[in-house]
């Protein structure tokens, strides 16, 4: 790499090149105004701007960072089902000995490749440990050794699953954020809530988004799940079909056009979006009541409820008991 | 131009008679039965509609086989080609086996393209190209393997992990459900639906991922859910203790990614569920692992399980059980018994009694077994060879199985079950993963090795389904990567990698004609008749993950060029 003369440097070693989030990137001349965005943009929000933190050229050449690498490549990218044993090719393509350089190789691993099976692993290993991944990708492949088992890592489920009740504080009664969520999103229950919501992009919208109600009490939360409701958004309507052949379809309208009418059919859940011509149908009716199931309050203990409305409030310090109370 | 005029003409006629009055037929190559709608009823009465091809395996019994005998050994060297359709987009290949309903063909590609078309002619009567979020990852790859055509609808699984379904006249969706995120789950749906009365019935991948498998049935006509079969089972379920006091039953696999076959008489559904994983770390949950590498069989109503078999306790090898359950009555000794015959990845094919689910036989489909010693007479594993922390193994065959998932197929004529193997395979080591929901959980890699007695190899068998009892064998280079198709005509057709279409006595193995399509063969050929000519059909597009690994073992196959098509033949028509 040409331009590692004039890098700076941290004190990792790392490189710190300064690229906006359209791309554009600040070197050699425009170094000192790039340091100066780079100030601005880490004032203003650090971590989306700033894009990576490349190590030197000689970093990735270094035989113990490349065996770093190695260790990491071999369970997350080196299975059968992926770049098979050292890269070399397995279910997905050959990476080693092809060439590819560091720059795409660490965005391709940060973000992966939509439309493939390549997954974005940005939130799962740290910058530097996706450069060794890079620096492994790219050393010579008669240099590293056949992959060796690693026995160090313990098989136990990741941290975000294992929410217990048990963390509550035992003085009070509280929620648990991370068990509210595994309830949230919860794809073994046919009631869970992400069947209809979403929350900061993950779950299904068919009904309201739910990412900014944690401005809303506990209480009002807490009751808003357990007691019907009325809809005060008209997107969210109850729209109840009657059809020619004498079905009916309860759920919430998606959209129309001449000749059809699209419908989330929320009578079982997951919902199902059914089109249906405007031919087959013999009643529309619409209220403000909403669809959602009406009986939480007897699947869900207290204790869940504390964990729902914690996790929706996604503040720092869980909701108590008497939190729902008041 | 006319022609296109005429054909655009012809499909808004379509559209409007099958607005008013909901009939798809308006000529005679869709004469037959266009008055009586494809119902769960009469799929149960499949083999008496030779003329249709109108479940994934041909029908429930999972045979691949059709009575036709216009094609015969004796004359199929004089078939011609009539028509061919291509998908117009290559990447992915073509792994589907098509439909025939009454004149009509339903075809799926990769990417959930949908197509139909005239049987006869390959003129196309509607296309469906489904939209899916341009961020998407699809965990499993772009491939899909079928459909499934029922009462007036056409059913599909998605790579984002939807069932979908479509008018059969106008292409048109009725109904559109999201089984599980995909982002959540790592999981989609690239096998194909079936329908039993009045529900369809979807598998999913997701069982080399941390994540539970299940089966799940729908309403045909709704699209609402009927019921789901989790594969392992959840606290305070029976089975639940053979797995670890741990999370791990939540990430343990089991997936169903594979079709079901189905038995009228029982009212059962026969399941052959994946691997556990992480596949090739065993350690993380000790205990039998139910249902992973089971044949299940649950009631179709209610998705109850009647009873279970597990060929594979505690996998090591990533052997899935998800291959094809084919159901046949075989009379021995002057008894009937009511049989379920297995292949299974790990070389070896399965014989259970379906009726209660007790072992008969297992027998060895290839030569090149390791990872155990032998299976004893009541099913028992002797001698297992686990890989093991710490350690590398020669395990044969390697994940990639003694054969891959296609199809086998069975003749009630010849009695004879046709089947290919692979003689390979690899060096395991075994590197423990932690589990995070939806991710990628192997917990090992493979590095491809021959077999200790000579060059990897494969063949095209014919066995006696219970005994195993070897009648011929063909030897191929390269694994035979198609489906198995045979006839009333004693015909077997199946293709090559290298894009040959071919056809074999079934009763010798003497090759008898050969077509090269220009690309390799990753789908299920298929045969029907219309106006009483009888077609072959055979889908040509090589792609898969198993196609993308090949290069690593055969670096000349890095250039088998993919494509997507159907070909299709008969006999030269008599003037």
């Amino acid at each position: 790499m040409s331009e590692d003369s004039e890098a700076r440097v941290n004190t990792y070693g790392f490189r710190r090149d300064v690229q906006l989030a359209g791309g554009c990137r600040f070197r050699s001349g425009a170094l000192v105004l790039a340091g100066v965005i780079g100030v601005v943009l880490l004032t203003i929000d650090p971590p989306r701007h700033i894009v990576s933190a490349a190590p030197q050229a000689d970093k990735l050449k270094e035989s113990k960072f490349i065996a770093e690498g190695e260790k990491l490549f071999a369970p997350s990218c080196g299975n059968a089902y992926c770049h098979g044993t050292s890269g070399v090719g397995g279910g997905a393509p050959r990476l080693r000995g092809k060439g590819l350089e560091a720059a795409y190789l660490f965005k391709t691993i940060s973000n992966g490749i939509p439309g493939t099976a390549m997954l974005s692993f940005k939130s799962e290993l740290s910058e530097e440990q996706i450069w060794k991944l890079v620096a492994f990708v790219m050393s010579d492949v008669k240099s590293t050794s056949d992959a060796k088992p690693e026995a160090s890592v313990a098989g136990k489920p990741s941290p975000s699953t294992k929410a217990s009740a048990e963390t509550a504080a035992s003085s009070s009664i509280t929620g648990s954020a991370q068990a509210g969520k595994a309830l949230f999103f919860d794809s073994t229950q046919s009631r869970s809530c992400h069947h209809c919501h979403s929350l900061q992009g993950e779950g299904t919208s068919i009904g309201p988004d739910l990412s900014k109600v944690e401005s809303r009490s506990p209480r009002v939360l807490f009751l808003s799940i357990i007691l019907p409701h009325d809809i005060k958004d008209p997107r969210y309507a109850t729209v109840r079909l009657t059809l020619r052949s004498g079905d009916r379809i309860v759920g919430i309208k998606k959209e129309e056009d001449a000749e059809s009418i699209r419908v989330y059919d929320t009578t079982e859940l997951p919902a199902v979006l059914r089109t249906i011509q405007k031919t087959d149908v013999v009643k529309v009716e619409s209220a403000n009541e909403s669809v959602m199931p009406k009986d939480y309050a007897s699947i869900y203990t207290m204790k869940q409820f504390l964990d729902l409305v914690t996790f929706l409030k996604s503040s720092e310090s869980p909701v108590t008991l008497k939190d729902l109370l008041e | 131009m006319i022609d296109s005029r005429q054909s655009q003409l012809k499909r808004v006629s379509l559209v409007a008679i099958a607005l008013v009055v909901t009939l798809a037929a308006c000529d005679q190559a869709r004469a037959q039965d266009v008055n009586s709608e494809l119902t769960g009823e009469r799929l149960v009465n499949a083999r008496k509609e030779p003329q249709n091809w109108a479940t994934y395996f041909g029908a429930y019994d999972a045979w691949r086989y059709s009575s036709l005998d216009q094609i015969r050994a004796d004359n199929v060297k004089n078939l011609v080609s009539v028509w061919a359709f291509q998908t117009g987009k290559v990447e992915g290949g073509l792994n589907a086996t098509p439909l025939v309903v009454d004149g009509i063909m339903y075809l799926i590609a990769s990417e959930n393209r949908v197509f139909a078309l005239n049987a006869e002619t390959g003129e196309r009567l509607w296309t469906y190209n489904y939209k899916f979020p341009r961020d998407l990852i699809t965990p499993y790859g772009k491939f899909n393997r079928g459909l499934a055509v029922g009462y007036g609808l056409v059913f599909f699984g998605t790579m984002d992990n939807h069932v979908v379904a479509l008018n059969a006249s106008t292409g048109k969706e009725v109904w559109n459900v999201e089984v599980e995120d995909v982002k959540k789950c790592g999981c989609n749906i690239n096998g194909a639906p079936f329908i039993v009365k009045d529900k369809v019935i979807v598998g999913g991948t997701g069982g080399d991922s941390a994540h539970r498998g299940y089966i799940s049935a729908f309403n045909a006509k709704t699209g609402r859910l009927a019921w789901r079969f989790y594969t392992i089972p959840g606290p305070g379920e029976p089975g639940h203790e053979t797995w670890p006091e741990t999370e791990i039953w939540k990430y343990g696999g089991g997936s169903t990614w594979l079709t079901g076959s189905y038995d009228p008489a029982q009212n059962l559904i026969f399941w052959g569920i994946g691997n556990p994983s992480s596949d090739f770390n065993n350690s993380v949950r000790p205990g039998l692992n139910l249902y992973t590498d089971c044949i299940v069989a649950i009631d179709a109503d209610t998705g109850k399980l009647k009873w279970y078999y597990q060929e594979i306790p505690h996998d090591a090898w990533d052997f899935d059980s998800a291959y094809e359950p084919v159901l046949m009555d075989i009379t021995r000794n002057g008894k009937t018994e009511k049989l379920l015959v297995h292949p299974n990845k790990s070389g070896f094919v399965w014989v259970l009694d379906r009726v209660t689910g007790k072992f008969v036989n297992a027998w060895p489909y290839v030569d090149t077994i390791t990872w155990v010693k032998s299976i004893d007479k009541d099913g028992a594993l002797i001698g297992r060879n686990e890989p093991e922390v710490g350690k590398q193994s020669l395990i044969c065959p390697n994940w990639g199985g003694g054969r891959s998932w296609n199809h086998s197929s069975y003749s009630p004529r010849t009695g004879l079950l046709y089947n290919d193997g692979i003689e390979w395979c690899a060096n395991v080591t075994v590197i423990p993963q932690e589990a995070r929901e939806g991710r990628p959980f192997v917990g090992g890699n493979v590095d491809i090795k021959p077999p200790p007695d000579g060059n990897i190899r494969a063949h095209l068998d014919a066995f006696d389904p219970v005994t195993g009892q070897k009648k011929w064998s063909v030897p191929f280079k390269y694994p035979i990567l198609s489906s198995l198709l045979v006839t009333g005509g004693d015909v077997l057709f199946t293709g090559d990698v290298e894009g040959h279409f071919l056809a074999f006595d079934a009763k010798t193995g003497k090759q008898l004609w050969s077509f090269n399509t220009g690309s390799g063969h990753r789908g299920g050929p298929i045969t029907y008749s219309v106006r009483g000519r009888q077609y072959v059909a055979v889908p040509s597009g090589l792609g898969s993950i198993f196609v993308s690994g090949m290069p690593a073992t055969w670096p000349e196959a890095a250039n088998f060029q993919t494509g997507s098509a159907v070909f299709v033949f008969a006999l030269p028509e008599r003037k």
